[in-house]
């Protein structure tokens, strides 16, 4: 079916471009800062209070946690907190889900602009939205409450919070509809709404949003908590304007903007003109679909000034992968973040600044209503990141120090798992198996990547624990361990990823529901750097009437694939079906890519991988090279031999005939 | 007659007090002597019998108890002196402590370096891949069997680890807090190897849900408790020898103590042992003084550490961080930045003044040791300020040198911004109070408390000279700095104070409301197992209280709140009353409509506190009174208020001060041990026990 | 200067092996075009590609490899569809 133009949705794209206008915003005033008071602020006084405004968003982000009750949100810390000027521009955002930070301004603009005449926008109210056309989250599933700050009668500043749903309606249990063709068979974007009006919670607007989603309780927690947060930083920024007065501390929010945008373009000046350009690729684009879908990035580094090109990326799919700009914008920000800024303010309203974006509407990572993107946030903005990261990193490794910041690509995608079911008290729930929130990070300059060390966009991210997601959900679990050779072969190799087993445990209707939408699994997306290998390939299989009862009513707890018996299938990138008690689900994310040629890396670290089962053995021989002697040690002479021959095989020659001669030659 | 004597041996000087029931008192500071700390401690023995006019053993016989702070557990995890260790685990689960769950790469560390993500790295692993066997058993989630536990496989396992010289064997299996039938069963299977094993159960040591943590715990335990064992045994001989016949306590992390004989097989509860005693000290003062919150700062060379008292108790935490692990064990909530007298001052790329985390610690020290430290540090500021007096630094015992501290102060931060070297002193100044501030409210409100409710207690040689500063951005009431008996040792006083507490406790998921048969049948099986345990101390209680409480959360939320359960045999409207109370708890601490009844309740964990007070509790001594009004000592130019400047101050002998008597800031109080800083708009009390009391003076009284 | 693990430009601009100093192009105009260059189907690349792709896909998909002419240093290693141009490239400005 052709996607429909829906007239009018272009209304709801917001450019990502600051506020262009100066108003009027309905009876809104802005509280605005003359250039001079930025101009003459003391250091001191600046120290101070940007500590505080970081203090904050940090401060948001307890409240958050510790109020939400789902474990996407506790345990993956998969939501973000950020602090806006009154135009929007992003202050500081928290150490959470980078990408949720990335389109906080976009949102504030949008409101801004659209609501302040109509219903209005005053001192108490905070607004509620899941349309990633406008901003705040990636897909439907991150859902924005944003609270606009007054003092003295005047729009002072924005403060937001951002956290993924575990399900707000939509086809499939989860909101990922693996067969979804546009976003109507998605959960449908909520625009900005009133949530809260003169600090009362809406009870219509509330129950328009709950009555949505499959697991209403829980997302009203999470309601609660993001409001809550909203309200803990306003306490706080009020007691400091307070203190200091509005002037001084709007400054210092100014300040906060211009000095992270004036340290990037120090550090841009220092690292050589030139492009690097990069791909990223996603397999299956919904259920059933066997195209590859690319994004291609050329970043231009000129003077200070990045440009990230993205002309050539495909065009938009009817499935469920697509992202809006804020998607796109999603991609490119973590990276920056913690590649470019890791000793800076997080001001993403001072690092847009050094940076421009050329992307054509209609495309995959600047999709255009009414394209689905109910997966967004993990297909085209993590591939985006993906190929950003690559260009930011190679470009970093022509500097001694700059390069020390830099990763290879880490975990290439997430690896959705999502159970639905009856729980074993009888309740109905959905949730997403966070566990691949330990992917392998990619390999560093000087060292390997970290193994299960997370993904690249939630520097902290967590994995609940066996014993959680088994008193949560009705599972059991045969193993969850780290996987041998899914980090990418390198001269550093990248972190190694893990997989998780289970079967259905407990449901007192016995089957559970599984959504599965994992790329990865044709073309590995997690790339080396400088001749290294790419991460493993995401790989998740279900057995069907396995033996597993058998073998422990025989005190047997199964160790592989191998040893589960039943009939083995090989999950494609989408699929929705239900797990009957004797079914077994297998699910193996990806690890970090490497850097450098594997032939390169030393032998003794080959074998200590394969000793602790990073590496197996047959990898150690065939892509490092490495022959192992008794006892797991490295044998230095035929370890020479071998590499010379992989060597030649790799650029199409064949091995040389005689190991004498190549002893000749040393 | 009986003594009752606090050691708390620290990484720099054993601090040690002693008290008897007439209130004599005696303080000793001896240097500590790593590795062999014993030494310090029989040293430090011997200077309170100086003090006292007596002969050690004397004193020792006459010694109906020593609480003692130790380092050892710490230290041998933070130097990796550890014993040698064999683990057990589920089949397939053997990861999950190198899994970490993923949070293992960045836990603990500070904002500034999770930014930096590829900087960032799991710490080395617990136990190496070859001493960890898995082991074919399985328990589900309501404890149901689901594999039999392979005894063959454990036999085989416990002797390959053996045969590898292991000196004890760590068990953690899944669900094990739920049904430690196999875990049990594991440890007949590896007695009957190797009979006197050193063995930890998780079950025993942390029986909580969430395995990785359990598993930690549970091997840091096996770590370090035979290497406490060896530390605490050799001790208690030479203490014998010298004809002491009372109890050896060791001080845990949860601010009360245990003895020596059960400390071992718990090492893991002591290891908070040389932080906690601080806090103790603050809680017995804050008794004396009947203040009923207390937040108490120390504030050393290097660090900066803040815990909190709240109605006589100290705030507790259930869990804690080490090296990158999560360690499952209760402990006095205390944390820490670094933010001591040592932290240096320095400018980040943009120019940006920054104070700490890093420090000069000890050696080299502040620029002003003139010790080879350049760079400036909030001591040097302090220094240039005229806060410290240069000729009278630890009572004159560390000259220092102003010239020094002017230079580096200079050189690093006043040239490149263009500002003099005394504003450039002040800016340190203020950044470090307002980051001191920001991290006390940050504790305070996190644990769901007003700081405008408490008063602040400032110890440590370097928190004297900010926290008038730092409290009054707070808002605090009032500031006491302890002085007078206790000051130099107020830890091994705070040690020499405390009662003996013991925990169980047991992760019991379930939704609420929970069948009260059920939470009868759990808190009485807890308050069993303390009672066998009170027993096993050996001494004489004056009372023994048991304290219940039940962690409840939201259903699916991560954290639980702890929230008290009342004593005795539970109906249907008491487990109603709990879930209110938790939910008036929540609502305290995330804000008045945060609560969300319709989400269900769970309780996760139920936890008993048992306290046997101790007979002996000393008295701290009143202070000479005053006759008539405090004569200063001499006058200097101080700054002391960034909105003020530098102004004539009042400069006064703590030693020529007597209870009662009233000083008014800007003011500077030199004690032996540290200077108090009392900053325009203050005024500085003695009060009965010589502490000095600060307060804010209002506009009236200005007038 | 410094390229990354493997590569370096001399004063003249040439991109130059570190290992055995190979000159392998040009820094500005086309930095490797003097490399090896040899493609092999994806499941040559090891133990870590689980499955054939043409369980998923209807495309070919390549391990294709590019080294250093002078010690056959890997230079660039990626996993792509078979018909794609190389879209990893590079060049100094």
């Amino acid at each position: 079916m052709p996607v429909i133009p829906v007239a009018g949705s272009e209304r709801f794209a917001e450019s990502g471009q600051p506020l262009q206008t100066s108003g009027p915003f309905g009876d809104v005033i802005l509280h605005r800062v003359s250039e001079d008071i930025t101009a003459g602020l003391d250091a001191l006084t600046y120290e101070v209070i940007r500590h505080r405004l970081v203090a904050v968003t940090d401060d948001m982000g307890d409240a958050v946690k510790r109020m939400s009750g789902s474990v996407v949100v506790t345990d993956c810390n998969d939501f973000g907190t950020g602090i806006m000027d009154e135009a929007g521009e992003t202050v500081q955002v928290g150490l959470y889900n980078m990408q949720l930070g990335s389109a906080l301004d976009m949102a504030a603009r949008w409101t801004l602009t659209n609501r302040s005449a109509n219903p209005g926008i005053r001192e108490g109210d905070q607004f509620l939205l899941n349309d990633p056309w406008v901003g705040g989250g990636l897909h439907q599933n991150d859902v924005t409450v944003l609270a606009p700050l007054f003092h003295d009668g005047q729009l002072f500043c924005w403060t937001a919070a951002v956290a993924h749903q575990v399900d707000l309606g939509g086809v499939s249990p989860g909101s990922w509809s693996v067969d979804g063709r546009d976003v109507f068979w998605e959960s449908l974007p909520i625009p900005p709404v009133k949530i809260v009006e003169e600090g009362q919670l809406r009870a219509d607007t509330e129950d328009m949003y709950l009555r949505r989603s499959r697991v209403p309780r829980l997302v009203g927690l999470d309601l609660r908590a993001k409001i809550g947060a909203n309200n803990v930083a306003h306490d706080r920024l009020t007691a400091l304007i307070d203190t200091y007065g509005p002037d001084t501390v709007k400054a210092v929010m100014k300040k906060m903007m211009n000095d992270a945008e004036a340290r990037l373009k120090a550090k841009l000046r220092e690292l050589p003109d030139g492009t690097w350009s990069s791909v990223a690729h996603q397999d299956g684009g919904r259920s059933g679909d066997r195209e590859i879908h690319k994004i291609v990035v050329a970043m231009t580094k000129d003077g200070e000034r990045l440009t990230f090109d993205f002309t050539g990326t495909d065009l938009q799919v009817e499935g469920i992968i697509n992202c809006t700009y804020a998607g796109l914008r999603g991609g490119i920000l973590p990276v920056m973040l913690t590649m470019l800024c890791p000793e800076m303010s997080w001001s993403p309203g001072g690092v847009f600044r050094c940076m421009d974006i050329i992307s054509e509407p209609g495309t995959i990572n600047n999709c255009t209503f009414p394209a689905g993107i109910g997966k967004a946030s993990v297909n085209s903005a993590w591939a985006t990141q993906n190929a950003v990261s690559e260009t930011v990193a190679e470009m970093l490794i022509t500097h001694p120090e700059f390069g020390r910041s830099a990763m290879s690509v880490c975990c290439g995608t997430w690896d959705l798992t999502l159970l639905s079911g009856v729980d074993q008290r009888g309740s109905g729930f959905a949730t997403m198996i966070c566990d691949p929130t330990a992917g392998g990070l990619g390999a560093r300059v000087d060292n390997d990547g970290v193994d299960t060390g997370g993904a690249h966009c939630i520097p902290m991210g967590r994995t609940a624990d066996v014993e959680i997601n088994e008193f949560n959900f009705p599972m059991l679990y045969l193993w969850r361990r780290e996987e041998v050779d899914s980090g990418g072969p390198g001269r550093w190799r990248g972190g190694v990823g893990a997989s998780s087993c289970f079967i259905p445990h407990d449901s007192p209707v016995g089957e559970v529901h599984l959504v599965v939408s994992a790329n990865g699994k044709a073309v590995p997306q997690a790339a080396g750097l400088s001749g290294a290998y790419p991460a493993a390939t995401q790989w998740d299989v279900l057995v069907r009437d396995a033996g597993v009862r058998e073998q422990f009513a025989a005190g047997k707890i199964p160790r592989s694939l191998e040893q589960l018996g039943g009939r083995t299938q090989v999950v494609p990138p989408h699929l929705e079906t239900d797990l009957t008690p004797g079914d077994v689900y297998f699910t193996h994310w990806q690890g970090g890519g490497g850097i450098g040629d594997p032939l390169h890396r030393e032998p003794e670290r080959v074998a200590k991988d394969v000793g602790e089962g990073k590496v197996s053995a047959h990898a150690a021989h065939a892509v490092y090279g490495v022959v192992l002697a008794d006892e797991g040690r490295a044998d230095p002479e035929a370890t020479e031999t071998l590499r010379r021959q992989l060597s030649r095989r790799r650029v199409g020659l064949e091995p040389e005939q005689s190991p004498i001669d190549s002893g000749a030659r040393r | 007659m009986p003594y009752v004597i606090g050691i708390d041996t620290g990484g720099t000087f054993t601090d040690a007090f002693a008290a008897d029931q007439h209130n004599r008192l005696a303080t000793a500071k001896t240097p500590s002597t790593p590795p062999n700390f014993a030494d310090g401690f029989l040293d430090a023995i011997d200077g309170l019998a100086g003090d006292l006019g007596t002969d050690p053993n004397e004193l020792l016989a006459n010694t109906e108890y020593i609480v003692h702070g130790t380092t050892s557990t710490l230290n041998s995890l933070v130097t990796g002196d550890v014993a040698r260790v064999g683990f057990l685990t589920t089949r397939g689960h053997a990861d999950s402590i190198a899994i970490m769950n993923m949070e293992g790469r960045y836990a603990g560390l500070g904002s500034d370096e999770i930014q930096h993500m590829a900087r960032t790295s799991k710490p080395p692993a617990l136990v190496p891949c070859g001493r960890i066997a898995e082991i074919d058993e399985r328990i589900d989630h309501k404890g149901a069997v689901i594999v039999p536990l392979d005894e063959d496989g454990v036999r085989e396992s416990v002797r390959a680890l053996l045969a590898d010289d292991v000196e004890a064997i760590a068990v953690s299996l899944l669900w094990s807090f739920h049904s430690p039938a196999h875990e049990q069963r594991v440890r007949e299977l590896i007695h009957e190897e190797a009979p006197g094993l050193y063995v930890a159960l998780s079950s025993e040591v942390s029986p909580r849900i969430r395995e990785y943590s359990r598993s930690v715990t549970t091997l840091m335990n096996t770590q370090v408790g035979p290497r406490l064992g060896a530390y605490l045994e050799p001790l208690q001989a030479r203490l014998r020898e010298r004809g002491f016949t009372g109890g050896l306590m060791v001080m845990q992390g949860s601010g009360g103590c245990v003895s020596a004989a059960d400390a071992p097989g718990r090492a893991i509860t002591t290891i908070g042992s040389v932080l906690t005693g601080g806090v103790v000290g603050c809680t017995r003062m804050a008794e004396a003084l009947e203040t009923g919150k207390v937040i108490s700062t120390d504030m050393g060379g290097t660090t900066f550490l803040v815990g909190l008292v709240v109605d006589g108790k100290p705030v507790a935490t259930t869990s804690t961080v080490l090296n990158q692990y999560a360690i499952s064990t209760p402990t006095v909530d205390v944390h820490t930045i670094g933010a001591g007298g040592g932290a240096i001052a320095w400018l980040d790329t943009a120019g940006n003044l920054k104070v700490g985390p890093r420090s000069a610690g000890a050696s080299p020290g502040p620029a002003c040791y003139g010790d080879g430290g350049w760079e400036p540090t909030v001591t040097d500021a302090d220094l240039v300020l005229g806060i410290i007096n240069p000729d009278n630094f630890f009572g004159g015992r560390k000259k220092l040198r102003t010239q020094l501290a002017r230079e580096a102060i200079d050189k690093v931060i006043a040239t490149p911004l263009s500002m003099s070297v005394d504003d450039a002193a002040a800016a340190i100044y203020a950044i470090q109070n307002a980051q001191t501030a920001d991290l006390v409210r940050k504790v305070v409100v996190n644990s769901g408390q007003d700081p405008r409710e408490f008063t602040l207690y400032a110890y440590g040689g370097a928190g004297p000279m900010h926290c008038a500063n730092y409290a009054a951005d707070l808002g605090v009431n009032e500031v006491v700095v302890p002085l007078g008996a206790t000051a130099a040792v107020f830890s091994a006083y705070g040690l020499a104070a405390s009662d003996i507490i013991l925990t169980a406790e047991r992760s019991q998921p379930a939704p609420m409301p929970v069948d009260p048969a059920a939470v009868n049948a759990v808190y009485a099986e807890l308050e069993a197992e303390l009672d066998a345990r009170l027993t096993k101390q050996g001494l004489r209680f004056s009372t023994v209280t048991y304290q219940r409480e039940a962690d409840i959360r939201y259903t699916m939320q991560m954290a639980e709140v702890s929230t008290p359960v009342p004593g005795g045999k539970l109906a249907a409207e008491h487990i109603g009353h709990i879930g209110r109370d938790f939910e008036d708890r929540y609502e305290a601490v995330y804000g008045k409509g945060t609560g969300f009844p319709d989400a269900g309740l769970q309780l996760i964990t139920y936890r008993v506190r048992a306290v046997g007070t101790l007979p002996i509790t000393p008295t701290l001594p009143d202070h000479a009174r005053s006759t008539g009004d405090p004569i200063p000592s001499s006058e200097r130019e101080v700054f002391l208020d960034v909105r003020v400047g530098r102004q004539r101050a009042q400069i006064y002998d703590y030693r020529a001060l007597k209870a009662g008597h009233r000083v008014m800031g800007p003011a500077v109080v030199e004690a032996p041990t540290t200077t108090v800083a009392l900053p325009p708009g203050t005024a500085g009390t003695v009060d009965r026990l010589g502490n000095l009391v600060i307060r804010y003076r209002t506009e009236t009284e200005e007038h | 200067m410094i390229i990354d693990f493997n590569l370096c430009t001399d004063e003249n601009g040439a991109v130059v092996c570190r290992h055995c100093e190979t000159t392998i192009g040009d820094s500005r105009s086309s930095p490797m075009n003097k490399a090896l260059r040899h493609a092999r189907p994806s499941v040559d690349a090891g133990p870590g590609i689980h499955a054939d792709p043409a369980l998923f896909v209807d495309r070919g998909i390549m391990l294709r490899q590019v080294s250093c002419p002078g010690c056959f240093t890997l230079l660039r290693t990626e996993i792509v569809p078979a018909e794609e141009p190389s879209y990893r490239e590079w060049s100094l400005r």
